[in-house]
C-alpha cells in the first residue's frame, strides 16, 4: 500500500534529522568555512540569531555593527578585519 | 549514572535559553549548530507566528527549567531534537484546534457535540494536506540538481533500506554513502546560512 504524504514526510524528516544529529565536527567546520563563518569566534554570525538579544557585551557590539540590517541579505563572513571584530578586539584589550 | 545537570551560576539567568545553555555547558557550539539546522528542518510548514528559533529556544528552556530530563545514554542533541518534535506537534494540534473553532459549524445539541468529540477525524483536512505538500516541496528544493539525492529522498519516503535504494536506483555503496554525505552537508548549509526567516 502506498504511504500517505504525511507518512512520507515523517519518514524523510526522521531520516534527515538523524543525519543532522550524526553530523561530525568536520562536517560542521567544512560547511561553516563554505559560508565564511567562524562559529567558535565570539559574536559569530553562525549563532547570532540564537543569542542576539542577550545581555552579554559581545552581542551588544554585534547588534550595533554596520552592514547587518535585517534586510534578508547574506551577512558578511566572520572576517578578522571586519569592523565589528576590530571594535570588539579594541574593547577586549 | 544520570545525565550531569548543568551548573547554575548568576549568569545562567541572563540572555536567551540558547545562550544560557552555552554558558552552563549544557551544549557546545557545534551542538547548537546541529540543533539550529534540525530546528529549521522541523519548522517547515509551521504557521507564520512560530518559527524555528521559537521551537529551539522553547526546547532548551524546558530542559533548563527541569521540565524535561535527558535520559541516560541519549545525546543532548538527540534529546533536544525529540523535545522540538514534541513542541512542533503541540503547535500544530493547537493551530488545528483553533482553525476548527474559528470555522462555522452547523447547529448541534450538547449530546451530539459530546459524541462527535470522541470520534477521530478519518481524513486529513485540506490545510494539513497543503502543509505536507509544501514541506515536501521545501525539502526537495534543498537538493535540486542532485538526482541521486532526490532518489535517496524518494527511497526514504518509501521506507526503503539503504540496500534497497542501491538496488532500486542502481547506485553503488560508495555512491550511496557519498550522496548521504552531500545531503548532510546541504542540510547543514541550509540550516546555518544566514537568513531573516
Amino acid at each position: 500500500m502506498k504511504p500517505s504524504p504525511a507518512e512520507v514526510l515523517t519518514r524523510i524528516i526522521d531520516a534527515l534529522e538523524a543525519d543532522l544529529i550524526a553530523a561530525t565536527d568536520e562536517d560542521i567546520a567544512a560547511v561553516a568555512a563554505d559560508l565564511g563563518m567562524k562559529p567558535h569566534m565570539k559574536g559569530s554570525v553562525a549563532l547570532f540569531d540564537l543569542i542576539a538579544g542577550g545581555r552579554f557585551g559581545d552581542v551588544a557590539i554585534h547588534l550595533e555593527a554596520p552592514g547587518e540590517q535585517d534586510n534578508g541579505t547574506q551577512l558578511p563572513p566572520d572576517d578578522e578585519t571586519s569592523p565589528r571584530v576590530k571594535e570588539r578586539s579594541h574593547r577586549d584589550h | 549514572m544520570p545525565a550531569q545537570r548543568p551548573k547554575l551560576t548568576h549568569k545562567t539567568f541572563e540572555g536567551k535559553p540558547a545562550q544560557r545553555a552555552l554558558a552552563t555547558a549544557l551544549v557546545s557550539v557545534n551542538d547548537l549548530l546541529r540543533l539550529k539546522a534540525i530546528a529549521r528542518l522541523h519548522a517547515h510548514g509551521l504557521s507564520g507566528d512560530v518559527g524555528w528559533n521559537d521551537i529551539l529556544q522553547e526546547a532548551i528552556l524546558r530542559v533548563l527549567e527541569g521540565k524535561r530530563r535527558q535520559p541516560e545514554g541519549v545525546s543532548i542533541v538527540a534529546f533536544l531534537a525529540g523535545v522540538m518534535r514534541s513542541i512542533r506537534s503541540e503547535y500544530r494540534r493547537r493551530a488545528r484546534r483553533e482553525a476548527r473553532e474559528c470555522s462555522p459549524r452547523p447547529r448541534e445539541d450538547a449530546h451530539d457535540r459530546d459524541a462527535l468529540s470522541n470520534v477521530p477525524d478519518p481524513a486529513p483536512d485540506p490545510e494539513a494536506l497543503l502543509a505536507t505538500a509544501q514541506q515536501l516541496a521545501a525539502i526537495d528544493a534543498m537538493f535540486l540538481g542532485d538526482l541521486q539525492a532526490l532518489q535517496v529522498l524518494a527511497g526514504l519516503g518509501e521506507g526503503l533500506t539503504p540496500e534497497e535504494m542501491q538496488t532500486t536506483y542502481a547506485m553503488s555503496k560508495t555512491d550511496y554513502d557519498s550522496t548521504r554525505k552531500r545531503m548532510r552537508r546541504a542540510l547543514l548549509r541550509a540550516g546555518l546560512a544566514w537568513r531573516t526567516s
